[in-house]
């Protein structure tokens, strides 16, 4: 990441918030910081230890024409943040908490989810999970949480949501409170997320992170999208004969999807 | 079924300079299938020099929009073949 | 381990000569290729940087009168036309007397494209190999564009971004494919920009979408866009509705259409926009959006370098987009090629189908030599890397 982009986020934020740079996504740079915006005292975990803060900045490309990127940013982070508490509120939706948010500057303070994996595996998305586990693919655990996976995008479709960008690296893992060794699936990253009850926008949702697990974990995509598909059915078959016919309608467009992306002729 | 209801057929008899050519062009023009072989057959051989292309189709438009593509192929292979082949 | 040294070139020279045919729209490109067979080429990764020399890229555009788009028919009879001169002219020029003795491989494009241009050249090839005596290698045209890209600028392992008149995809490498992570879910970018530029009625020649680019250029009022929709989907973006909306926008500039408020101001009745404007406005939408995507796959697969290839790529505006994303980015590098390697030519044919052929991928029966329309670019099993 450039020095500028650095620096302007200092500036916005003022030296008094320390901040260490985790990653930088196609849109957004990625900070953690122990700094809590409003509380008047840092929060501690049961350990005693600070509690680290995730704050994700939307910096101004300059690729892109000013009046654009101002409008993108203002409304990517806006609806964002909108999105965060509504799903927040959802039984069984697992989303990061929403600390604040400040649209023109592009910028949301958000709790912080997931862990370092161990052998050095990185941070606990589901691709570095996923690329972990490449020695034993089909093992329970990974079973388990692509099955849990398929289930929050199911939750979210069902509620009438779509993400707009699915993909492993968008899905992020964290320890469940008790001892086991099951993880606890969060959907991150709702920049491009929208609410909608077209079953468009939900079949390609579905396209999206199929093609994602496909060319980032081409060798067991198969099984995996299985397994994805399995836990976000599960999801609506609990909702009676009215909850088939939906995933009905939304597996029939995620495969007409599929084949219009195959079937269209692909002239050099 | 099918080849009894294709009984408009045409012959053509296409001479090149050798037998080898005559056997490269049908060599070329074997390979890619018909679209509709319900309607229309075709079949290439060699006599001496020349390229024989039989034909069979179930009416004169289908047959007259086939042979001219087959047509339009010849006529880059025999191009081809005139300006291309290897200077002995 | 990669060896790409197993096939000998012919006649037992110390290089490859191949010859490439491109033919799969309105372009008929033959070029001739020479490579040297150097030791670093028996192991390890390096078909990125096989010294290749060029010696001759002949390209024959077919061009329509404006407002009017290329025809299979048409297109496939100007190739018939024109393809034995340009191989003759291409072999000349790359003073190739005996193709049998000089000649390793024999390059043609199998797809995807148009079927009557892509049959048209076919033949041709197929005819060259068995009057020579020399193989075949059928090549996706999409792999073409990448490897002839990875050649020219060097670049190891890029997130390629391929827009042209028939495609628009993002594709990273990995266990020996080029996977596709983002690409159209409708029209193709150069689809997209021929068609609009066919509403303009603006000449086809160079290129509709250069046209474009010049107008473009010419945008007085480079402070105000006119908006249209933004629609990226993760790493797909969708651009037929924008297509739409611009198309009406500009006939009823054409039209005169006074109640258009955004073309037209309501007290005066003058014109509020030009063509211009609209072909700015077009290309700042959609390029953003391709370089959107580009960097969400770049983030994905953790690259730092860009390749831009096709048609669409030589357009300056969208490579200094792109350079300016990757300035952004820890270490980031675009690489993009001028117009005589990406706009479809035959020398990259050669190039994808050397690598192919060094491998001991060639055809065996001219049974395998069938083009098609449709081959995806993941199709091709990529067995020249690592």
């Amino acid at each position: 990441m450039s020095q500028e982009i650095v620096d302007t986020v200092t500036k916005y934020l003022t030296p008094n918030i320390p901040i260490k740079q985790i990653s930088q996504g196609a849109e957004a740079v990625v900070f953690t910081s122990s700094a809590h915006p409003y509380l008047p005292t840092p929060e501690h975990d049961a350990d005693g230890k600070p509690l680290q803060y995730i704050i994700k900045y939307r910096p101004p490309k300059k690729y892109r024409h000013p009046i654009i990127d101002r409008q993108l940013t203002k409304h990517r982070t806006l609806s964002e943040a909108r999105l965060l508490s509504k799903l927040f509120l959802i039984g069984g939706i697992n989303v990061p908490k929403l600390i604040a948010t400040d649209p023109y500057n592009g910028c949301l303070w958000l709790e912080f989810l997931g862990e370092d994996l161990p052998n050095n595996s990185g941070f606990s998305n589901l691709k570095n999970f996923l690329w972990a586990n490449v020695n034993d693919p089909y093992n329970d655990v990974v079973k388990s949480t692509l099955i849990k996976v398929g289930e929050q995008i199911g939750l979210l479709h069902f509620n009438d949501f779509c993400h707009g960008d699915l993909t492993s690296s968008n899905i992020v893992l964290a320890r469940d409170d008790t001892q086991s060794n099951d993880w606890k699936v969060f959907l991150i990253d709702f920049g491009l997320g929208s609410m909608s009850k077209l079953v468009e926008d939900k079949g390609v949702d579905l396209y999206v992170l199929e093609r994602a697990i496909i060319s980032t974990h081409s060798a067991f995509s198969d099984k995996y999208n299985e397994w994805i598909i399995e836990g976000f059915s599960n999801v609506y078959n609990k909702h009676g004969k009215g909850g088939e016919t939906k995933l009905k309608e939304v597996l029939k467009r995620f495969s007409d999807v599929r084949m219009r992306g195959r079937k269209r002729t692909m002239i050099g | 079924m099918a080849s009894s209801s294709l009984d408009h057929t045409l012959t053509l008899d296409i001479p090149f300079e050798t037998e080898a050519q005559a056997s490269i062009a049908m060599r070329v023009l074997q390979p890619d299938p018909i679209l509709r072989p319900q309607d229309f057959e075709v079949t290439y051989s060699t006599r001496g020099a020349s390229l024989v292309v039989s034909v069979a189709s179930v009416d004169d438009r289908v047959l007259r929009v086939g042979v001219s593509n087959i047509i339009d192929s010849i006529k880059t292979i025999v191009e081809t073949a005139d300006e291309l082949s290897l200077q002995q | 381990m990669v060896n790409l040294n197993t096939v000998p070139p012919r006649n037992n020279r110390d290089y490859y000569i191949a010859i490439g045919l491109e033919g799969s729209a309105n372009k008929l490109g033959v070029g001739v290729i020479k490579c040297s067979r150097s030791a670093h080429m028996a192991s390890g990764d390096n078909s990125h940087n096989c010294d290749v020399e060029i010696l001759s890229n002949i390209r024959n555009t077919y061009v329509t009168p404006p407002g009017e788009g290329f025809l299979p028919r048409d297109t496939a009879r100007h190739h018939r036309n024109w393809c034995v001169r340009i191989i003759k002219q291409a072999l000349e020029e790359a003073e190739i007397k005996n193709p049998h003795l000089d000649i390793d491989v024999i390059c043609f494009t199998r797809g995807p494209g148009m079927g009557a241009p892509l049959h048209s050249v076919a033949i041709a090839a197929r005819t060259c190999s068995l009057l020579w005596d020399v193989p075949l290698v059928g090549v996706n045209h999409c792999v073409g564009h990448i490897e002839m890209g990875r050649e020219i600028t060097k670049a190891e392992n890029p997130v390629v971004l391929y827009v042209s008149g028939g495609n628009t995809q993002v594709i990273a490498y990995s266990e020996n494919r080029y996977r596709i992570f983002g690409e159209t879910l409708d029209v193709a970018i150069g689809n997209c920009l021929d068609r609009f530029a066919r509403t303009l009625k603006i000449p086809n020649a160079p290129s509709p979408g250069y046209n474009i680019e010049q107008l473009a250029k010419n945008c007085k009022n480079k402070d105000s866009l006119i908006e249209l929709s933004y629609t990226v989907k993760g790493m797909d973006l969708s651009m037929s509705g924008i297509l739409a909306y611009i198309d009406t926008l500009a006939k009823d500039l054409f039209r005169g259409n006074k109640k258009n408020r955004l073309l037209f101001d309501k007290e005066t009745g003058e014109p509020k926009v030009t063509v211009e404007d609209l072909c700015y406005s077009l290309q700042e939408n959609l390029f953003a959006m391709l370089v959107e995507i580009t960097e969400r796959a770049m983030a994905h697969v953790n690259a730092t370098q860009v390749l831009i290839v096709g048609g669409v790529g030589s357009n300056t505006r969208l490579q200094e987009m792109m350079g300016q994303m990757c300035k952004d980015r820890a270490n980031g590098k675009v690489h993009a090629t001028d117009e005589r390697f990406c706009i479809d030519n035959g020398v990259m044919i050669a190039q994808a189908g050397l690598l192919q052929y060094r491998m001991g991928d060639y055809v065996k029966d001219l049974s395998e030599t069938v083009v098609t329309q449709k081959f995806r670019t993941d199709e091709v099993y990529v067995s020249w890397r690592e």
